[in-house]
Parts: structure tokens; C-alpha cells; sequence
């Protein structure tokens, strides 16, 4: 049985909790805990209210956007409440960008972009490109990290993680740095330059190099991450365009095979294998390449075998070592080239105490956030 | 007038069938579908996405969707069941006291149009090209052409930011403070929910007022004009009499049909104020069931609203027959 119990549930509006009179836990003292005798969880489906409420102390907790940090800040001292984002603590999941490998393969079309995406050396110079910097600083407002691996920076087995088994030695650990020179060598070595001199790289047959990345229309995070990029290409004369879509029409896209260049994100977990249906070459989410699963690459097989081998040994080390390898050989090939992912962030008003217990793998106002058994109202200690 | 009711009522089947077929034809193509969206979570295999989409019968044929659909709420009223809460999809979209929001915001919303949009109306057209009138004309002008969503957040921004009536206890959005939360009804907390609708009635009755203003003014200004109205005045009937008994009467009959008219425009309004100001509306549950593509809760509201758009089409006809005689011959 958990700390609180359900006294009320009105739909659309808000879910009120009883403190539980039988739960287990006391504090050190001998009183029982929870402290808070009531909870109330406010269903809003608008975050731009929810934000409001916040501001106009109607709500103890929020958890902000990035893009609320700063409207939150500049107000804190006065209206007495508490911006807390730790960079070192950013949640489970990923975010990425894909390549169609198999683009127009079902039409016979398109050949040299395929070609184009399934060449390595493209893909790494486009990994170049990535500047997780500037993403970091312009759409989260220092509050993210970059990432460049398939496992969650939340698991254990997170390769870059400092502490037990890592992090991974120094020449790796950024596989691919921003960088526009290497990128501009990469493509010139693959022949792809610019024969018109019109200011855009073209392919051999001097046919000009359209990519275009989409993302969720909407979702502020990424649609920045493909401006970023588009802006970065266009300075080693490569022309990417961006250009949003549906939610479900980008999914139907990738599952489609239809897509040309995808910027989106998976939910995590500390599992090391949950993104084995990624990588696998037959799996559900292999949209990079679905003909793989025919035909499937050397680094496919590879990357199968140690997401294989991870999962099937309960030794520990040997599974720390084996995932580390795994992200290697993921990062290096570069069919999912991951980019930076949200720090933990929260708010709260200073009278709510022990506030900075909160759990870093939920929402601060969600049961797995605060701490809820140690909460309390500061105004009403003696 | 039974007859003509009756008639009326008989040719809303035809159209409400066409409705329905229309509105289904476009749930089926939208891109995707209720668990697209769950392709994406690496825990679930396809197997277990295929069976979601069998249980709910969205891996039948089109036309078999469409016809145990609508032979289900024919039969035996069923609307078929949400994929997002398992609950019927009837169930999903009006209970929970949805339904009773919903019609009191419109309402509500209604009367509060005609109480400010009539004597405003009239006081412009007596008063034309006074200060009132050219701040009148100006309102409308900005009640129309601001979007509602966007009126809406900058009321709240101004609620919370500008004049912070979180420091009188005073909430914004939803429906009342928390400290009514969990509370029997009172005086205070009918208090409380009419301190949260109002912006809500000027988000949503903006746009309606200000055209309806208009129309009242332009009417009149019509009618004032009109040589029965010189009859009037020359038999030294006082002119507040002249205005409001008899020509603001004949210059109300478009009035009728354009409330008719209105009704659509406030639940599409509605649905936008609900969401930026967070009520438990069946406009708000039509709007999260898009979003998730439930394709029978998005049926079910299609429905609802072409029933209300309907009905008011047929309420302002009969009021409109029962103001003025000389519509009576085509019945």
C-alpha cells in the first residue's frame, strides 16, 4: 500500500489523494509518514495554463519546458518559489535522427541518395554536423546533455556515464564532434561537391543534393534540432530542407519506408536491450534500413550479437563491457546519429520542504517525482 | 407549424446519415490510426499491436467499419468504445457532466450576447456616429478579428501576470478555486465558478457579439429609414416608444436566424476556450479525442454537433415563423 489513497476522481478536473492511515513507513522521529495529509493532482491538459496556476500560486509543483525556465527565473525571488534543473540528471529516452537507407527502393527510384545514405562516410560527415552545443544553448537553455548512444543516459550501462565501468576512453567518447571541415573532407572524398558552382554540393552526375528532415510539427524541441542542422548543412554548401508533419503521418512515414530524414525520439528505460527492435535488422522499429532484414550489413549483425549477448549474461561486468562495445559500433555506424536529451527540471514553492528529494526518473508532480512521503509544509511548523 | 416541424425533423435522418458517412470517411483518412502512435514504444511487438487494432475492429474493412458502426447506433445506440479510456464512446464524450458544462457555457454565453449585443446595437444605430457608436464599431472590429485562443491567453497572462489575483486566492482556468476542490456546492463556490467562466463568455461571445452588434445596428439604422417609421413619429409616438416597439421588432427578424446560426459558432469557440481555460466540456473531449484519433469518440462528436447545428437551424426557423406572420405561407 502506498502513502496516499484515492478520495476523489472527477474527470477533466483533478484527482484528490487521502493520506493512507495504515502505511508503513515513520521517519526517524517515530511520526508516520506521509506528512501531507491531502493531495491534490489537477488534470491540465494546456501546459501554458498549467504554467499560469504555477505563477499564480494555485499549484506547489510544476514541472517546467525548457522554453518555461526562463519566465520562471526571472521571477522566482519575488514570488518565493524554486527552480531546480540539474543537468547531471537528464531522463530516460533519446532523441535522434535517421537516415532512409531503403529511400525509393520500392519504386526503383532515387538511387543516389540511397546510395547516399547507406555510404558510411556520409553518414559521418552528416554526424558532423550535429552541434550539440548550440542545440544545448538555444533550445534548452544549458539544461540538456548531449548523447550519443541508443542506451537511455539514465541506465547504468550508459557508456559515457562517470562511475562504475565507464566512462568510455577518451579517443570514443565523442565519435563524432561537431565539426564542418571534417564533414566538408568526408563528403568531398565521397565525390559529393559542388560541379556548378552554385553554392550547393552535387552528386557525380551534377544533380544537386536534396535532403529533406522532418520532424513533429509542433514539437518546439526538435523542429529547432532540424533548423540547427538545416543551418549547418548550408554552411558545407549542403541543401537540407526542413519540413514538419503530423505526428502520425511522420510515424506512418518511417514504418512506411517513406520517409527521407527523420528527427524524433524514443521513451527510455533503464533496460539496455529496449532499443534492441531498433537495431535488430528484422526488427519492428528498423526503419533505417527495413531491407536489411534480406540483406542484412555486417555492423547489423554485429550490433544484434552484442545486444544478444548482453541480454542473455548475469555477469555484470562482462554486460557493462559488452554494452559498452555495443555503443561504440552504434555510434560508429551512425544509422541513428543521437543528439542531446533534456536535463531533470522542476519548481516548486519555497514553503514545500524536503523538496529536493525528488526523483530524477519522473515528473516532480507525478507520484515518482517528489518524494512524496517526505513533503511538507513549512508554514505549518511550530 | 407540426407539419412543417415534422418535416423538418424527417429530412434531418438523410442529412444526419450523410454526416455520418462523410465524418466517418474522414476519421478513416487521417493519417494513421488510434495506436500509431504505440508503434513507437519498443516493449510492444506487432502481434500485440495487431490484436489492439482486431479488438476494436479497426483492422476490418472500410464499408463492414461503417456499417456495424452505424447498424450499433441504430440498433441499440452505441457509439462504439474509445480506444483511449475503454469506456462507450457515448459515455466518453457527454458524461462526467460534460454535457451539462457544455450547454451551460453556450448558453450562458448566449444570453450574455443578447443582453449586451441588443441595447448596445440599438443604442448605436439612435446614437449613429457618436463617441459610443465609433467606440462600439471599434470593439466589434477587434472582437472580430482577434482569434479566441489568442484573446484568451492574454486574459490569463493579464489575470496572473499584470493584475496577480493569486495573491486575493483568486484561480484562473478551470472551474473554481481550490479551495473549493472536493467541496459541496455553496454560494461561494457558484461564486467561484462564475469568477472563472466570465473570460471564458468574453473569449467565446466575443466574436458573436460583435457581429451581432452590428447587425442590430444596421438593421435599425434600415428600418429607421424606412417611411413607416415617419407614420410612426407623426402620429407623436415618443421616440424611444418608435424605436423599441416598433422598429427594433422588424429589424430583429434576421436576429432570429442568425441565433440559429450562432449555436455551431459557440460550440466551435467553446472548444478552443476549453482548452486554453481547461473546463470539463464534451468540446475539450472532442478535441483530446482527436488528438489521440479515437476514431468512435470522434464519430460520436461529429454527430452531436451536426445534431446542434440542426436543431438550431430548425429553432431560429420556428421562431422566425412565429415573429413574422408573412413567412407563415410557405409552410
Amino acid at each position: 500500500m502506498g502513502p496516499y489513497m484515492l478520495e476523489e476522481f472527477v474527470a477533466d478536473q483533478y484527482v484528490v489523494l487521502t493520506r493512507n492511515p495504515y502505511y508503513y513507513a515513520y521517519d526517524l522521529r517515530g511520526v508516520q509518514l506521509p506528512y501531507y495529509d491531502r493531495r491534490v493532482i489537477h488534470i491540465v491538459v494546456d501546459h501554458d495554463l498549467a504554467l499560469l496556476k504555477f505563477l499564480n500560486s494555485e499549484l506547489d509543483a510544476f514541472d517546467p519546458s525548457p522554453s518555461d525556465l526562463p519566465v520562471l527565473a526571472s521571477r522566482a525571488a519575488v514570488r518565493g518559489f524554486t527552480v531546480e534543473a540539474d543537468s547531471a540528471l537528464p531522463m530516460y529516452g533519446s532523441a535522434w535522427i535517421c537516415f532512409n537507407q531503403d529511400f525509393g527502393l520500392a519504386e526503383g527510384l532515387d538511387e543516389d541518395k540511397r546510395s547516399l545514405y547507406r555510404d558510411l562516410r556520409f553518414r559521418q560527415a552528416f554526424a558532423h554536423l550535429v552541434d550539440r552545443e548550440a542545440m544545448i544553448g538555444a533550445l534548452f537553455h544549458g539544461l540538456a546533455v548531449p548523447q550519443w548512444s541508443p542506451l537511455s543516459i539514465g541506465s547504468p550501462y550508459y557508456a559515457e556515464r562517470e562511475g562504475y565501468g565507464g566512462p568510455l576512453s577518451a579517443e570514443r567518447r565523442t565519435p563524432y564532434p561537431y565539426d564542418l571541415t571534417r564533414a566538408a573532407e568526408l563528403l568531398d572524398g565521397m565525390g559529393i561537391i559542388d560541379r556548378n558552382r552554385d553554392g550547393w554540393r552535387d552528386y557525380p552526375d551534377g544533380s544537386r543534393v536534396d535532403l529533406t528532415i522532418s520532424t513533429v510539427g509542433g514539437l518546439s524541441d526538435y523542429e529547432g534540432q532540424c533548423l540547427i542542422l538545416v543551418d549547418r548543412a548550408r554552411r558545407v554548401g549542403l541543401h537540407l530542407e526542413y519540413a514538419p508533419a503530423d505526428a502520425n503521418t511522420l510515424l506512418a512515414q518511417l514504418f512506411t519506408g517513406t520517409f527521407d530524414m527523420a528527427a524524433i525520439g524514443f521513451t527510455g528505460s533503464a533496460d539496455p536491450n529496449s532499443l534492441v527492435g531498433v537495431y535488430a535488422p528484422c526488427g519492428r522499429l528498423h526503419f533505417a534500413h527495413f531491407s536489411g532484414c534480406e540483406e542484412p550489413t555486417a555492423a547489423e549483425l554485429d550490433l544484434l550479437s552484442l545486444f544478444e549477448a548482453g541480454a542473455a549474461t548475469l555477469d555484470n561486468d562482462a554486460a557493462f563491457s559488452i554494452y559498452q562495445r555495443l555503443q561504440e559500433e552504434a555510434a560508429e555506424d551512425a544509422s541513428f546519429i543521437y543528439t542531446v536529451y533534456p536535463s531533470f527540471r522542476y519548481a516548486y514553492y519555497n514553503y514545500v520542504g524536503n523538496a529536493k528529494m525528488a526523483n530524477p526518473n519522473g515528473t516532480p508532480t507525478g507520484e515518482n517525482g517528489f518524494a512524496v512521503d517526505f513533503v511538507f509544509d513549512r508554514r505549518l511548523m511550530p | 407549424l407540426v407539419y412543417y416541424i415534422a418535416r423538418r425533423l424527417l429530412w434531418m435522418v438523410p442529412l444526419l446519415l450523410a454526416v455520418t458517412f462523410v465524418s466517418f470517411l474522414l476519421v478513416q483518412w487521417m493519417p494513421g490510426d488510434a495506436f500509431t502512435r504505440l508503434e513507437m514504444n519498443p516493449d510492444l511487438s506487432s502481434a500485440t499491436l495487431d490484436r489492439f487494432r482486431s479488438e476494436y475492429g479497426l483492422d476490418r474493412p472500410l464499408v463492414a467499419q461503417y456499417g456495424c458502426w452505424l447498424w450499433g447506433v441504430v440498433s441499440r445506440g452505441d457509439f462504439g468504445i474509445s480506444v483511449e479510456s475503454g469506456l462507450p464512446a457515448f459515455d466518453a464524450l457527454f458524461l462526467h457532466g460534460r454535457l451539462a458544462w457544455t450547454l451551460l457555457v453556450s448558453s450562458t454565453t448566449l444570453v450574455i450576447i443578447w443582453l449586451f449585443a441588443l441595447p448596445i446595437g440599438v443604442y448605436s444605430a439612435t446614437h449613429e456616429h457618436g463617441v459610443v457608436d465609433r467606440f462600439a464599431g471599434f470593439v466589434a472590429l477587434v472582437g472580430m478579428s482577434v482569434p479566441g485562443f489568442l484573446l484568451g491567453l492574454v486574459l490569463l497572462w493579464l489575470l496572473v501576470v499584470v493584475l496577480r489575483v493569486g495573491d486575493y486566492g483568486l484561480g484562473v482556468g478551470g472551474l473554481f478555486d481550490n479551495e473549493f476542490v472536493g467541496e459541496t456546492w455553496s454560494w461561494a463556490k457558484a461564486g467561484s465558478v462564475v469568477w472563472h467562466l466570465w473570460p471564458v463568455w468574453l473569449v467565446v461571445g466575443m466574436g458573436s457579439f460583435a457581429g451581432w452588434m452590428r447587425q442590430v445596428r444596421g438593421n435599425l439604422l434600415d428600418v429607421l429609414r424606412q417611411p413607416f417609421m415617419l407614420t410612426v413619429r407623426a402620429k407623436g409616438i415618443e421616440e424611444r416608444s418608435a424605436v423599441w416597439r416598433h422598429a427594433v421588432r422588424h429589424a430583429a427578424n434576421p436576429l432570429v436566424s442568425m441565433m440559429g446560426m450562432t449555436l455551431p459558432f459557440l460550440v466551435s469557440g467553446s472548444l478552443l476556450a476549453s482548452v486554453v481555460f481547461n473546463l470539463p466540456t464534451v468540446e475539450r473531449a472532442f478535441w483530446l479525442a482527436i488528438q489521440g484519433q479515437d476514431p468512435y469518440v470522434v464519430l460520436a462528436g461529429l454527430v452531436f454537433f451536426s445534431v446542434f447545428l440542426c436543431v438550431g437551424n430548425l429553432l431560429s426557423d420556428i421562431l422566425l415563423l412565429a415573429l413574422d406572420p408573412r413567412m407563415r405561407g410557405g409552410t
